[in-house]
């Protein structure tokens, strides 16, 4: 029987070569029963075979128990991840959007930035979004550089409304190009002036300086005979401007009032002066008196204007003047 | 919580990456048999995986199955794209015959079972690429024959015989660095 037996094998026997093409399906339990045999009884009879067929289902258990385990995971890898990913697009995209203006005036914090840069990396929209922003700002500086053209009526038409007929008397094209037009003519002359007389400097703009002075002490001098005579106008005006708004304030009595005469007594003060600079002219209206020199008279240093005639009489009084006036006139009564 | 990435919650995407980025990179790891490179392609597929919420569709199957399909075939993707540059491939036999051996006796099971799955990894670094990618799948990944083909594109027989020739092939690199003892 047994001998039968050991025939049957030796008679059904595989070759090495098949029983290893059917070694997968053997070690899974794939083959049909006959097949099964077969390659039990190689396995039974060729040593080699079966060495191999036992190496074979080690290494599938190996490969097995590394596939269950939980396997190794760096540490910092989830967050490189989530830098990658949610730090740098999710939430990226909409910092970004947020901090955009910090981000190009290099305000934003280091980490901040870091983020922005990985994000950059991954995320293409924004990148192209960036250099479109660089290129505008490039484009911007450029602009910058460059010098437009004023037109030339410009600064008269700007002094005409600030100065008035005063100002445009003084040049029919405007006082500041005049101003600037009578400069270049002092410096050209300056010019010539110094490389006259004093070859050796070269420095046309000092003398344009000095000429300058010259000619406004000069046009003063024309005008008011004296400087003292300009301060003495001058002074004398606006004394009389000051003057006029108190006693108002004290008539009125209201001193939600004192803002808007004030404001525009100051304007009023300002345009009298322009006046008496520009043309000499005091308002015929509250002209100051002259004495008998023809000097104009300014009454001491309390503010109050006195109007040297024959009758003496005081046209204004403000404040304390006004009680010591009263009190005179008791004492004479 | 696919639903909730969508709708900017970050917390969500955190959580499917603290979930799924040991499994993606053990894979990777299998593939590239490089600490460096499995790390680059494991942000690589997650980045994808990220683009790719959109796409998810709850009712052909869970997340899990949907992401690992995924990141299987962008590894795989990665895989054959290497296997072009043979400098590439695995660590050096002898460099992990030396680690075997320097740490034989070391009492702690954890460290002796990481080591065991080092040299099991450079093992499988030896096969073939198309060999490799066949036995990872079948045997580390366990998929069926049928996911195996839906991924590599090849047929049904050819995977078979890639994996029976695979495992012959590992089976006596393991034996030539001791890896299984046989008798």
């Amino acid at each position: 029987m047994a001998g039968f037996k050991f025939g049957w094998v030796i008679a059904t026997m595989i070759e090495c070569v098949t029983f290893q093409d059917l070694m997968t399906d053997y070690l899974e339990g794939e083959l049909d029963g006959r097949r099964r045999a077969e390659c039990a009884a190689h396995r039974l009879f060729c040593r080699e075979c079966r060495g191999l067929f036992e190496d074979v289902q080690a290494t599938v258990v190996a490969l097995r128990t590394i596939g269950g385990e939980r396997g190794l995971l760096p540490m910092e890898l989830p967050d490189r991840i989530l830098a990658a990913t949610t730090a740098g697009e999710m939430n990226g995209c909409r910092e970004f959007d947020r901090l955009l203006a910090e981000y190009f005036d290099g305000v934003i914090l280091a980490p901040t930035y870091q983020t922005f840069q990985h994000h950059f990396i991954i995320c293409a929209d924004c990148r192209r979004l960036i250099s479109g922003i660089e290129e505008a700002i490039a484009l911007c500086h450029e602009i910058r550089e460059e010098r437009i053209e004023m037109a030339p009526s410009l600064p008269g038409r700007i002094v005409e409304v600030m100065v008035g007929e005063a100002g445009k008397a003084l040049s029919t094209d405007g006082l500041a190009e005049s101003a600037s037009s009578w400069f270049d003519q002092m410096v050209a002359m300056g010019d010539r002036v110094w490389h006259r007389y004093l070859p050796t400097i070269d420095n046309a703009r000092v003398t344009a300086g000095i000429l300058i002075l010259a000619a406004s002490g000069s046009l003063v001098l024309a005008r008011f005979g004296s400087f003292q005579e300009m301060a003495n106008r001058a002074s004398w005006r606006a004394d009389q401007i000051v003057g006029t708004t108190h006693e108002r304030l004290n008539r009125t009595g209201l001193s939600a009032m004192t803002t808007k005469v004030a404001r525009g007594n100051m304007e009023r003060l300002s345009r009298e002066m322009n006046t008496i600079f520009f043309t000499g002219e005091v308002s015929e209206r509250n002209g100051p008196a002259q004495n008998s020199a023809g000097k104009w008279i300014r009454n001491g240093s309390n503010g109050r204007q006195e109007q040297a005639g024959e009758s003496g009489a005081v046209i204004e009084e403000t404040g304390t003047q006004r009680t010591r006036a009263e009190s005179e006139r008791g004492q004479r009564r | 919580m696919v639903r909730r990435c969508r709708a900017g919650d970050s917390l969500a995407w955190e959580e499917i990456v603290h979930s799924f980025s040991r499994r993606v990179y053990n894979l990777a790891y299998r593939f590239t048999g490089r600490h460096e490179q499995a790390e680059d392609l494991t942000q690589e597929v997650f980045v994808r995986v990220y683009r790719s919420l959109d796409q998810y569709d709850p009712q052909a199957g869970d997340l899990a199955n949907w992401l690992m399909r995924l990141a299987r075939n962008l590894v795989i993707d990665d895989y054959r794209r290497r296997t072009r540059t043979p400098a590439d491939l695995g660590d050096d036999i002898g460099q992990h015959e030396y680690r075997l051996e320097s740490h034989q006796d070391l009492p702690d099971r954890g460290v002796e079972r990481s080591e065991r799955a080092q040299q099991v990894h450079a093992a499988i670094a030896r096969l073939s690429p198309d060999l490799r990618e066949c036995v990872v799948l079948r045997d580390i990944e366990e998929l069926t024959y049928q996911e195996i083909v839906d991924i590599l594109k090849i047929p049904v027989g050819t995977v078979k015989s890639r994996i029976n020739r695979g495992r012959i092939e590992l089976a006596r690199i393991m034996r030539r660095m001791r890896i299984v003892d046989g008798e």
